[in-house]
């Protein structure tokens, strides 16, 4: 009964930080398919503070850097950035970014 | 597939325990006298909290229900945090598997026995009992009877993992 009420305590403790994580990540997900990539950006960043290790998320912060034309700080991310990680949608995503900025150079 | 109960029991204990905690519960708060009390125990129940008789359909409704809103809310807090990491965000470590079963544990005994069910029923359709309170209650916990007798049917589990894995899932996922 103890153990249950640590995790409890633990669980509650934690039960922000996953809340404002899921509110921003619906508020991205809107904010990028309306194009607003500036509003995208700040809720990825909050999900990166919060989860620093969520690949998928910084995929999507690096793409949507791309599409405001911030080159530098999408190369910062994609740096290190565990491609293993991540799912084939947003690689094909990446790529077809990628392949676009090399043909405008 | 066939599982045997006890075995169901002691994998997911933690949720017979909060079950029966929250029965004693409400039990107090409802101002009802608990004779004896086994949180845990690998025969059949697993545990059971024996009180006397409620003089009220409220007092009855109140101590048959409480796990129903105790088991599910400590078991979706505990999960909670987990399941983010988990199935969004691909974070996760083995803290979180703890809390997803712990949470899924407690989750899965929302429903109640089909004893609760059975005193429940028995309570809210005795003649003295208004018609207004029958109408409004009867859905409810015809709802629960079937729920109690569900589990034969893993309906349980599947309403812990409903409660814990999907609902964070759709809001967030």
């Amino acid at each position: 009964m103890i153990i249950v009420c640590v995790l409890l305590l633990y669980s509650t403790f934690n039960f922000p930080i996953a809340f404002k994580a899921g509110l921003a990540k619906r508020s991205a997900q809107k904010a990028e398919a309306v194009a607003n990539y500036a509003e995208a950006i700040s809720d990825y960043q909050k999900i990166f503070t919060l989860f620093p290790d969520s690949e998928e998320h910084k995929a999507r912060l690096a793409i949507c850097y791309i599409k405001v034309g911030e080159i530098q700080q999408a190369a910062d991310i994609l740096k290190k950035i565990n491609d293993k990680k991540l799912s084939k949608e947003v690689i094909r995503e990446l790529n077809a970014l990628i392949q676009e900025l090399k043909q405008n150079q | 597939m066939f599982i045997p109960g006890w075995l169901i029991s002691i994998v997911t204990f933690p949720g017979v325990i909060v079950h029966e905690i929250a029965h004693q519960f409400f039990c107090k708060l409802a101002k009802v006298a608990v004779l004896d009390v086994k949180y845990f125990q690998l025969s059949n129940p697993a545990g059971y909290v024996i009180h006397e008789m409620p003089q009220k359909t409220l007092q009855h409704l109140l101590i048959g229900l409480g796990p129903l809103f105790v088991n599910t809310i400590t078991g979706a807090i505990i999960a909670f945090p987990a399941i983010l990491p988990t199935f969004t965000f691909g974070t996760s470590d083995p803290v979180d598997f703890i809390l997803i079963w712990l949470g899924f544990s407690i989750a899965m005994h929302s429903f109640p026995s089909t004893g609760d069910a059975k005193s429940i029923w028995s309570a809210v359709m005795r003649p003295e009992v208004n018609i207004l309170y029958k109408i409004i209650t009867a859905p409810l916990v015809g709802l629960l009877y079937i729920g109690a007798l569900g589990s034969v049917i893993w309906l349980d589990a599947i309403y812990g993992a409903g409660v814990v894995i999907a609902l964070p899932t759709l809001l967030f996922g």
